[in-house]
């Protein structure tokens, strides 16, 4: 086969106007990739943007770089001081890093702290201490504070004595949100568990943990420490999205190399073996580079940058394109025609790449931007490689007709077994009853699936860690809060300290923080005064705790200057940035909210399910919003589906007329089969997704049986495109990734099954019924090698 | 880091000399400075050894807390009894009656106004214990130490490796001939405690 003769000149035209567009789309594309920042590798621009349910999306911007940014280490050596000098190491090389803060161990912070709260330290109270003045009369208070001064123990004290006699400055900065009074005091601060002792490393990233460079710096960084230490033995832990994206990209990017390479070898290698034509392997790979160049450009220009996790989907995409070539190359062989083989394909590759592009795009429906970019990504690919081998394969030079050393095969094997087959009838019939009525039963077992938590990209490894680290940590999840909302920051304070006294009445949990509030590093105005008085009177004015204490001390006193007048400035208008680190929340009351996280581990489920009955106050769980959504995108996406599907019979039926039935029959069993067979844990929407796939495949391979006909270059060709595209979504459904180990799944025994039993229905229905009066089914060049089958002699005797 | 305690200051006695000559000294000496520091190391490592076979120890104590802006320190007396298994029951005689549980998993405080005891930070009991009980190990990974003395009559000097506590916390001495004597914690602030220990009763695990 050669390209380029005299009859092929007509399609010259407008071929050089489609090189020109691929120019066109060529220059683009490497600016974009030249200007970087075109790829994307955040999981959650997978998501719905319904992950924050409020309605300012500033506010919601907030709430999610709240926990997005932040992350932890724990490393534990062989023992203490081992873990200690580990830690040491790291942390100098974690301080090394552009664009990350690491939260150091000095004492500036807890200094700016106790300097700022020093002035409002007689209308401040923990909760503990606000019980117990509450509890206890002014005799009590100070009997216990002697006791207190008696003992070995000291307590965390930041103003002297004469300042604080009570201390109440030190109980009020240990109840704030950022403080963990489990931590051991070592130079970097240390949690212990059990026997170990795990060193904590806090940093902050100072852009999106997305950033690709950014993520690689990190990673390489943890990965020199733990090669330079391999001999040393050590434990680290992570926790924090970054190393989650981390793994999610590394992970899409070796899907990516995976898929793709591996369909390009599988297509080489066919190609190779089936055609032995250098002309033929660059047709092809000029098709898979239009089509791959165009589905980019495409969707850069739809979403401006391209998700990593899109790119792993549409690597596909080679797989598909490959499709269309080698129904050309095959008819092209046989007729030794170009001109003709692109007329007796014609028909069928229109039909099959409009319903392929028409089952692709219809998941622009879908809630997910990543599937939105797939969809986008494979259908315009698909267009360029139908216009690709519509345009350039006439430019092919006429040869002598010739076969397809894998036709040989269909007349010899293929086509006797089917119609040996098909021959029993009503036997098949039953199985095929039976088949139905198991898969039906298989499914319905299996029911659906919607939870969000299925979709991790994450490795057990890296979960294992999150979890730990949560435990010792104290289990505040960030995905579960409240939402608060009120006219003014002072009614938000007051709805928060409304809620942490609801929740503390019904959950006792004991001194630690069930509740991670604003309102814990700046209480509400009424609150203030309400502790004002009574700090007043129960400790420092007349017959107050204090006066009693001096006389047991036998001290006068005279250093104790009484209550300071109340001091109305520590108000959200005016609290310092450097607070926020204390209290990350607080930023949200400007707008008049608050957000507040939930721990206590077990106990947040609960929290989070009872009915408080406070005005303006929303409990959110991300998790379970995000399984909702699912959920409801899963059934409207059947939805769609069934109405896609019923159409699409419609619209065979009509076109083909009872013909239409191959088309029906091939669609509904290879859908029931990938289904009940890929599914092994219920039904979720990328199933649903996926068959949306199988339908445009099981068209694809019924719609040319029917036009041009089955016969051997039809099922060559068939063949050959199903094998690329058994390649691309086998490997696709031994992802890691389990959205697309779904689809690929879902697709992988789709193309099975409508590979398998679409010869089958055609030759159980008699090859009469599709291919009688067929327009534009003319003789192919290889049917003068079809032997006369015993069958077709006698079927045509009947008529 | 444990920091050996060989006497390393600056000579700087205001002797004149030649500078050859000083250098000459310093070489002479630097043998036994190197004796002394391998002998600091050996100390330490000879008394957390010894912690670790302590099984048990009771006594009383005498504790006084010196606060700067009162006249006279607030004396408190009254027993102890560790137990490696167990912690430690620190019992307040007078001038006022508690108790305390000093464990692994925390201080309880069980006294006349409370009828249920207090849990506290777990990590805080762990120091104490070590404080109490000479643990170098837990203190080391708390504090730099320096010891000085010898096996029969040491001095640990602790300052603290985080910063916070070096912010509430100058120095913690701890002085002990077979068990702790005494422990002296000096605030930052400017007030200080100090505790004396009267061990009446003792038992190693070898014993």
């Amino acid at each position: 086969m050669t390209l380029l003769h005299a009859e092929g000149r007509g399609s010259l035209v407008p071929a050089i106007v489609w090189l020109l567009l691929l120019c066109l789309c060529a220059v683009y594309a490497v600016g974009k990739l030249a200007a970087g920042d075109s790829v994307e590798s955040n999981i959650l621009g997978l998501m719905p943007e319904q992950l924050v349910p409020v309605q300012d999306r500033r506010l919601g911007e907030q709430i999610t770089r709240l926990s997005e940014r932040k992350f932890l280490i724990l490393l534990k050596g062989a023992d203490s001081e081992a873990g200690l000098k580990l830690a040491e190491a790291l942390e100098a090389n974690l301080q090394k890093l552009d664009q990350v803060s690491l939260a150091t161990g000095d004492s500036g912070l807890e200094q700016a702290v106790r300097a700022y709260y020093f002035p409002f330290r007689h209308q401040l109270l923990s909760a503990e201490w606000r019980q117990k003045l509450q509890d206890l009369g002014p005799q009590q208070i100070a009997e216990q504070q002697l006791r207190q001064l008696y003992s070995p123990v000291r307590a965390y004290a930041p103003y002297r004595f004469e300042d604080d006699p009570f201390n109440l400055g030190g109980g009020w900065i240990q109840s704030l949100p950022g403080v963990n009074r489990q931590f051991m005091a070592t130079a970097i601060p240390s949690i212990k568990d059990g026997p170990d002792n795990w060193y904590l490393l806090r940093g902050e990233l100072l852009q999106s943990p997305f950033a690709l460079e950014l993520q690689q710096r990190l990673q390489t960084t943890l990965s020199a420490f733990r090669q330079q230490h391999a001999d040393t033995p050590f434990e680290l832990l992570t926790s924090g999205l970054i190393f989650h994206a981390t793994q999610g990209s590394v992970l899409a990017r070796s899907e990516i190399s995976t898929v793709g390479a591996g369909s390009l070898l599988a297509v080489v290698a066919l190609v190779i073996a089936v055609f032995r034509s250098t002309t033929a392997f660059f047709f092809i790979l000029g098709i898979l580079a239009s089509s791959t160049l165009v589905a980019l450009s495409i969707t850069w220009l739809a979403f401006d940058r391209i998700h990593l996790v899109t790119l792993a989907f549409g690597s596909t995409l080679l797989g598909l394109a490959a499709d269309y070539c080698f129904h050309f190359l095959v008819k092209c062989r046989a007729s030794g025609n170009p001109g003709k083989a692109r007329q007796l394909i014609f028909k069928g590759l229109l039909v099959s790449c409009l319903s392929s592009m028409a089952a692709y795009l219809i998941q622009l429906f879908s809630p997910f931007p990543g599937l939105r970019q797939f969809a986008v990504f494979v259908a315009s690919g698909l267009a360029a490689a139908c216009i690709g081998v519509l345009l350039a394969g006439p430019l092919f030079r006429p040869g002598r007709p010739d076969v397809v050393g894998m036709g040989r095969a269909f007349v010899s094997l293929v086509q006797p077994f089917y119609r040996r087959a098909a021959s029993a009838g009503l036997p098949w019939l039953v199985v095929g009853l039976i088949l139905v009525l198991a898969a039906v039963f298989q499914l319905y077992r299996q029911g659906v699936s919607d939870d969000i938590r299925l979709l991790n990209t994450s490795g057990s490894q890296l979960l294992a860690a999150e979890k730990k680290v949560q435990q010792l940590l104290g289990n505040i999840g960030f995905h579960r809060y409240f939402l608060l909302e009120g006219d003014s920051p002072e009614q938000v304070l007051q709805r928060a300290e409304q809620l942490e006294r609801a929740v503390s009445a019904r959950f006792a949990v004991g001194t630690d923080p069930v509740l991670l509030s604003p309102a814990d590093a700046v209480p509400s105005q009424r609150q203030q005064r309400a502790d004002y008085r009574l700090i007043g009177d129960k400790i420092l004015g007349p017959g107050g705790a204090a006066a009693i204490l001096c006389q047991a001390l036998n001290s006068d006193c005279d250093w104790l200057d009484g209550q300071l007048p109340y001091n109305p400035h520590l108000v959200t208008e005016e609290v310092p940035e450097f607070l926020a680190t204390v209290s990350p929340t607080l930023g949200l009351l400007r707008n008049n909210s608050a957000v507040v996280f939930i721990g206590g581990g077990g106990l947040a489920e609960q929290i989070l399910q009872t009915d408080w009955k406070l005005q303006d106050v929303a409990a959110i769980d991300q998790v379970a919003s995000l399984t909702d959504i699912l959920k409801h995108y899963r059934q409207h996406v059947s939805s769609l589906l069934a109405i896609f599907a019923l159409c699409l019979f419609a619209g065979c039926l009509l076109l083909f007329g009872r013909r239409g039935l191959l088309v029906v029959i091939s669609v509904a069993s290879s859908s029931l089969v990938a289904l009940s067979v890929a599914v092994d844990s219920g039904i979720t929407l990328f199933h649903i997704l996926a068959l949306m796939l199988v339908i445009g495949i099981a068209v694809d391979t019924a719609v040319f049986f029917i036009t041009p006909g089955l016969d051997a270059d039809t099922w060559t060709a068939s063949s050959l495109a199903c094998l690329t595209s058994l390649i691309a979504f086998g490997l696709l459904s031994l992802s890691q990734v389990p959205l697309l180990s779904q689809f690929g799944s879902v697709v992988f025994f789709g193309l099975v099954a409508a590979w398998l039993i679409t010869p089958l229905i055609y030759y159980l229905f008699g090859s009469e019924f599709f291919s009688h009066g067929i327009p534009g089914n003319g003789p192919s060049g290889s049917e003068h090698l079809q032997p006369e089958h015993p069958g077709n002699a006698t079927e045509r005797k009947r008529q | 880091m444990i920091t050996g305690s060989s006497d390393n200051s600056a000579p700087g006695n205001g002797r004149t000399g030649p500078a050859i000559g000083r250098l000459f000294l310093l070489l002479l000496l630097l043998p036994f400075l190197f004796v002394r520091s391998m002998a600091a190391e050996d100390l330490l490592s000879t008394l957390s050894a010894r912690a670790e076979k302590l099984d048990s120890m009771a006594g009383t104590f005498t504790q006084e807390y010196k606060i700067s802006v009162l006249p006279l320190p607030l004396i408190s007396k009254g027993e102890f009894l560790y137990q490696r298994q167990t912690g430690m029951v620190w019992t307040t005689l007078e001038p006022v009656q508690s108790r305390l549980t000093i464990n692994r998993d925390g201080i309880y405080m069980d006294d006349a106004g409370s009828d249920k005891p207090a849990l506290s930070q777990p990590q805080l009991g762990e120091t104490l214990l070590a404080l109490f009980s000479g643990d170098v190990q837990t203190l080391t990974s708390l504090f730099e130490i320096k010891a000085t003395g010898s096996v029969d009559d040491w001095q640990l000097h602790l300052v603290p490796r985080n910063a916070l506590v070096a912010a509430q916390i100058d120095a913690i001495d701890i002085s002990g001939r077979e068990v702790v004597q005494s422990v002296t914690i000096a605030d930052a602030s400017g007030d200080n405690t100090r505790i004396r220990f009267t061990t009446v009763e003792k038992t190693f695990l070898d014993d």
